[in-house]
């Protein structure tokens, strides 16, 4: 039977060394991931170092030049309901609300959010073989409708599920990280990697690292910000696309606007190449928006036209059958 | 019958309490508004007990019940 040993960190700086030294150890949080991936034999942790009684890590700042400071044990539904948080960057709030049900939101924290692992079935399949390095996709050529369109490899087509990245993503946030050698900020757009050759990577975080905080720099996008989740289910369901997205505007025209798409690739996906082209457009135009956002897609086009010529292609040959 | 009714009790109460609190939901047309207890609609006390499962499919009954109570407060 599997077991494991469970402790309680009281600093900082022990729980860093303890990490560094031991690689059968894991930080703990709420455990609403972490107990699932148990669960499902997905990770087999020898001890755990429980970080929820670590000083100072649970607190929302609303600091005073209109960003935000969240604390990595704060939990999701405390910084949904925070009226700063609300007013500020709605789109962060939004993103929590429709991450999870209630019961959820009460128990999981910010840092655990965005460590949360793919919900490939394959990765989560009680047979450990598809999650071992090295042995390939098995979603490449199986149950992947939900997978990544853009950003994959050979070794993985998964999807990240946070829909809080997505948010933080779009308003350029900074994870804050203590590792073995101190303290260091990380560009959120860099936090996630793409799968490359080591899908077993989620993220740049070395052995060591503890997140302390999410830093949201102020900026005048914030206030005009939004979260829109598009799934099967309505409720308590993963992305099939999600979208967040922060605008600053004058008179219904945009100023400029951040928007990344969640639900798509292996990290949030910034839609960069459509920036330049959103400056000025109107916001009642919907066409101009349109072919704003083309600019991220711009092979895109070859999926109809593939299908359409697919299909011509079949009536004529058939015809001539 | 009545293997879920623990667990709509304990969410029900607590979507009460969260309500009074001034929480909002993904049902919010607009989260930057103050939510306030009278806000809490059918719609959002079946966003808010999504998760908890009947399958009975009593699910009527149970947004109903939670209105009253919520009503009472």
């Amino acid at each position: 039977m599997y077991s494991f040993a469970l402790s309680t960190a009281d600093d900082p700086a022990n729980a860093t060394a303890a990490h560094v030294q031991d690689p059968h150890l894991a930080f703990i949080a709420r455990g609403t991931d972490l107990i699932g991936l148990i669960k499902d034999r997905a990770t087999l942790p020898e001890r755990l170092l429980d970080i929820n009684h670590l000083p100072d890590m649970a607190r929302i700042e609303a600091l005073p030049d209109g960003g935000l400071q969240i604390g990595s044990l704060a939990h999701m539904s405390d910084v949904a309901a925070d009226m700063e948080v609300r007013r500020r960057f709605p789109v962060i709030a939004e993103a929590l609300l429709f991450a999870a049900s209630g019961q959820l939101g009460n128990m999981a924290t910010i840092g655990g959010n965005i460590m949360q692992r793919t919900r490939c079935a394959y990765f989560r399949d009680e047979d450990e073989s598809p999650r071992r390095p090295g042995s390939g996709c098995s979603a490449l050529n199986g149950l992947n409708r939900n997978h990544a369109i853009f950003g994959w490899s050979d070794a993985c087509v998964a999807t990240n599920p946070s829909d809080l990245a997505v948010a933080l993503a779009a308003l350029d946030a900074l994870v804050i990280v203590r590792g073995p050698t101190g303290q260091r900020s990380i560009q959120f757009t860099e936090f996630h990697r793409l799968p490359g050759s080591a899908p077993e990577r989620d993220n740049v975080l070395e052995r060591g690292d503890l997140i302390l905080a999410i830093e949201v720099p102020t900026r005048a996008e914030g206030r005009g910000s939004y979260y829109l989740k598009v799934c099967d289910r309505q409720s308590y369901e993963f992305a099939l696309v999600s979208v967040a997205v922060a605008v600053a505007a004058d008179d219904r025209r945009i100023r400029s606007a951040r928007p990344a798409l969640g639900g798509i690739a292996h990290k949030p996906w910034r839609l960069t190449a459509s920036v330049s082209a959103l400056r000025g457009a109107s916001l009642d135009d919907s066409d101009a928006l349109k072919s704003a956002i083309a600019k991220s897609f711009a092979d895109a086009f070859k999926i109809e036209l593939a299908q359409r010529a697919a299909v011509r292609a079949l009536q004529t040959a058939g015809a001539r059958a | 019958m009545g293997f879920c009714t623990s667990g709509q009790i304990m969410s029900a109460v607590a979507v009460i309490e969260e309500a009074k609190a001034g929480w909002p939901s993904a049902a919010a047309e607009d989260v930057r508004k103050p939510f306030v207890l009278g806000d809490l609609s059918k719609i959002e006390i079946r966003e808010r007990m999504s998760g908890n499962l009947c399958r009975c499919a009593c699910y009527p009954n149970i947004v109903d019940a939670i209105a009253e109570a919520a009503e009472r407060n």
